[in-house]
């Protein structure tokens, strides 16, 4: 704001104060009372308003200009002659003009004195009145001026800071709806993790339990399967010794005891349990690759070797079920991490592909990369994956195939190895036209 | 600041009566105008007032003619104490040649007095003035009264910022003339370096220290 140049009360001379209105009324008064000149004067004397018999010159008589020139300065200053009063006029101390009354000699001299004092007393009011009045309007003009630009000013920035609020209080609703959908995300995320956590503790542990009895029983259907071979085979024998001797009895007892249907039975037995041991020996390996319970060293791979590793792997399973595997390789920089368990995950999504549908399964084998990342996307042309249940597909257990079928572990462990390799797996899925599950694995990861 | 027209021969000084709401600044006025002589002194001019507070000004001129010819006339000024009236305040305080702040000795005035005195600082700050270069002294009024400030903590504090302190009581006259003949003493040594006023006007610090403070006869003979 600019400064203001402001100086109360700038000097003011007598015509700055009064105007002919202000002084001739009290003029015309004091002659029409029986003076016969009435005048206000300049500090040297001069008419500057004048009522009655008013000289050429305009001012003051002789006698009184003598008076001046002498110069007492008392106040109040009246000096009188013989028929006339002169009195000085004050601003601020300062003597500024003259009030001049003049009478006839008739007029006596007392009455003259009074009209004097009368007439002064009222001049000096109107002065002070007037010098008030313009003090009052002076001050009180710039200080309206002054607070009227304060107050544009103010108004001025409490405009720009509601501005600010109101675009601050809009975005903030979208903000806070942004972090909240954000926090939700990290929460099911976070909850998603602590699960699989748990659950590997629990399947490792499972695992191990299973693994001690499993191990024994499998021994011990092989060893079964040995035995009951020589049992069969001593039987046999026998069974041809007896024909020989007693036939008919032999023959009874052989029939009673079911001996036939016991020998082609027994073998069906055994080799049911140990498909039975062996589903169990399969579980137990994906939970103990689940729980990381045989790690093997992390070192440089390469991608695109690690898929054909796997692809040969599953030579058997591909012709059997007469797939068609597409391979789109693309140069990828080395990878560092687990061969055993990348070679895994790969397994396990390359073998949900393959079930994704019964016949004319093509799988699409993508790899490239992007950047930093390395990007694998194994698509197939199955009968998909129902949006519904799209987010359970790598939690664990979780299968859509008969019970027994599936052990629900394949995606879940997948899931897991991936993560652990600082990557992730996202799965786009379409009903009746296929599934592509996209991994991403970070190659800069030298620990 | 100071209103100096050499063709005219003229010069207009502006002494400010600053200080918190009821201190006495007017008082103080009302006692210069009992007490100095009338020769040279203006009538006291008050502006409008409320409930006996002073709301615009008041105004006590005083004028005297140096003895080189030049006319100085001297405008002493109260300002409105109220936080309220701070705009007229800043208009009052525009082009200052000297302050005396009014504080209350009163100890539960402490507080107004530092904030009024805050206020000060901000507004000479406003109108360009610098506050460790303009004439200023400081008077604890009200010294009549009782739960005051004592004098020796005062001087405690102000005694190191070398700004002129005096006791009065207005309302008994005293401490008044004091305060304003040091205000005037500090305004003719600050105005004598730019104007040279002895060697230019012939106005020695003597004779303008009497012009504005000479006692009337009448009081002076009592």
């Amino acid at each position: 704001m600019d400064r203001i140049d402001f100086s109360l009360g700038a000097d003011m001379g007598l015509k700055d104060i009064l105007s002919a209105p202000d002084v001739l009324p009290l003029l015309k008064t004091m002659v029409k009372a029986g003076a016969d000149l009435a005048a206000v004067t300049d500090r040297k004397g001069k008419f500057l308003w004048a009522e009655g018999s008013i000289p050429d010159t305009k001012e003051l008589p002789s006698m009184a200009m003598e008076a001046i020139a002498k110069g007492g300065r008392k106040k109040p200053e009246t000096l009188s002659g013989v028929n006339w009063r002169l009195s000085a006029i004050y601003h601020e101390a300062e003597p500024i003009g003259f009030f001049f009354i003049s009478a006839p000699g008739t007029v006596s001299k007392q009455f003259l004195s009074n009209l004097m004092d009368t007439a002064f007393t009222g001049l000096n009011i109107i002065i002070r009145n007037i010098v008030k009045r313009v003090f009052t309007t002076e001050l009180h003009t710039t200080v309206v001026k002054r607070s009227y630009e304060e107050l544009i000013e103010i108004n001025k920035n409490l405009a720009a800071s509601e501005k600010r609020y109101r675009e601050l209080s809009e975005t903030l609703d979208q903000t806070v709806k942004e972090r909240t959908a954000e926090l939700k995300r990290a929460y099911a995320k976070l909850l998603q993790q602590e699960k699989m956590a748990s659950i590997g503790k629990l399947a490792a542990g499972v695992a191990h339990e299973i693994n001690n009895p499993m191990g024994f029983i499998y021994s011990n259907l092989n060893t079964l399967w040995k035995y009951v071979k020589n049992l069969t085979e001593m039987l046999q024998f026998y069974k041809r010794q007896e024909a020989i001797g007693k036939k008919q009895e032999g023959e009874e007892l052989y029939k009673k005891l079911k001996i036939d249907f016991i020998l082609s039975d027994i073998y069906d037995l055994i080799r049911q349990s140990k498909d039975g041991a062996e589903r169990i020996k399969h579980i137990v390996t994906n939970l103990k690759g689940f729980s990381h319970i045989d790690e093997a060293a992390d070192r440089e791979i390469s991608i695109n070797e690690e898929m054909d590793n796997t692809i040969s792997v599953l030579s058997n399973e591909i012709k059997n079920r007469s797939a068609e595997i597409v391979k789109q390789y693309d140069q990828v920089a080395g990878f560092y991490g687990n061969p055993g368990l990348i070679c895994q995950a790969f397994l396990n999504i390359l073998l949900n592909a393959l079930h994704s549908r019964d016949d004319n399964i093509i799988v699409t084998i993508k790899t490239e990369q992007h950047g930093d990342d390395a990007v694998i996307s194994i698509a197939d042309n199955g009968k998909g994956i129902p949006s519904e249940i799209q987010s359970r597909i790598f939690e664990p257990f979780f299968t859509t195939k008969e019970v027994g079928k599936g052990t629900g572990m394949g995606l879940t462990v997948a899931h897991d190895i991936i993560s652990r390799h600082g990557g992730n797996i996202e799965v786009k899925s379409e009903p009746e036209k296929g599934s592509t599950f996209v991994i991403t694995l970070p190659l800069r990861r030298m620990e | 600041m100071i209103e100096y027209d050499e063709i005219e021969q003229r010069m207009v000084l502006k002494l400010v009566y600053y200080g918190p709401a009821m201190s006495g600044k007017t008082t103080n006025l009302l006692r210069l105008h009992d007490i100095l002589d009338m020769e040279g002194r203006g009538d006291l001019m008050t502006l409008d007032t409320k409930d006996d507070r002073t709301i615009f000004f008041d105004l006590l001129p005083f004028f005297f003619i140096a003895p080189g010819g030049l006319k100085i006339k001297v405008k002493v000024y109260t300002v409105p104490g109220q936080v309220r009236h701070d705009a007229t305040r800043k208009a009052v305080l525009t082009r200052a040649d000297g302050i005396a702040f009014i504080a209350d000795s009163q100890i539960s005035e402490s507080a107004n007095n530092s904030e009024s005195f805050e206020n000060l600082e901000k507004n000479l700050a406003f109108v360009g003035i610098d506050i460790g270069r303009i004439p200023l002294v400081i008077q604890f009024n009200k010294r009549d009264l009782k739960d005051i400030i004592p004098e020796n903590e005062i001087t405690r504090v102000w005694e190191p910022t070398g700004i002129p302190i005096f006791m009065a009581s207005a309302l008994q006259g005293w401490g008044v003339i004091e305060t304003f003949k040091r205000l005037v003493e500090l305004t003719y040594d600050h105005i004598d370096i730019r104007h040279s006023l002895k060697e230019k006007h012939m106005l020695t610090k003597e004779m303008f220290v009497d012009k504005l403070t000479k006692v009337s006869t009448e009081l002076a003979g009592q």
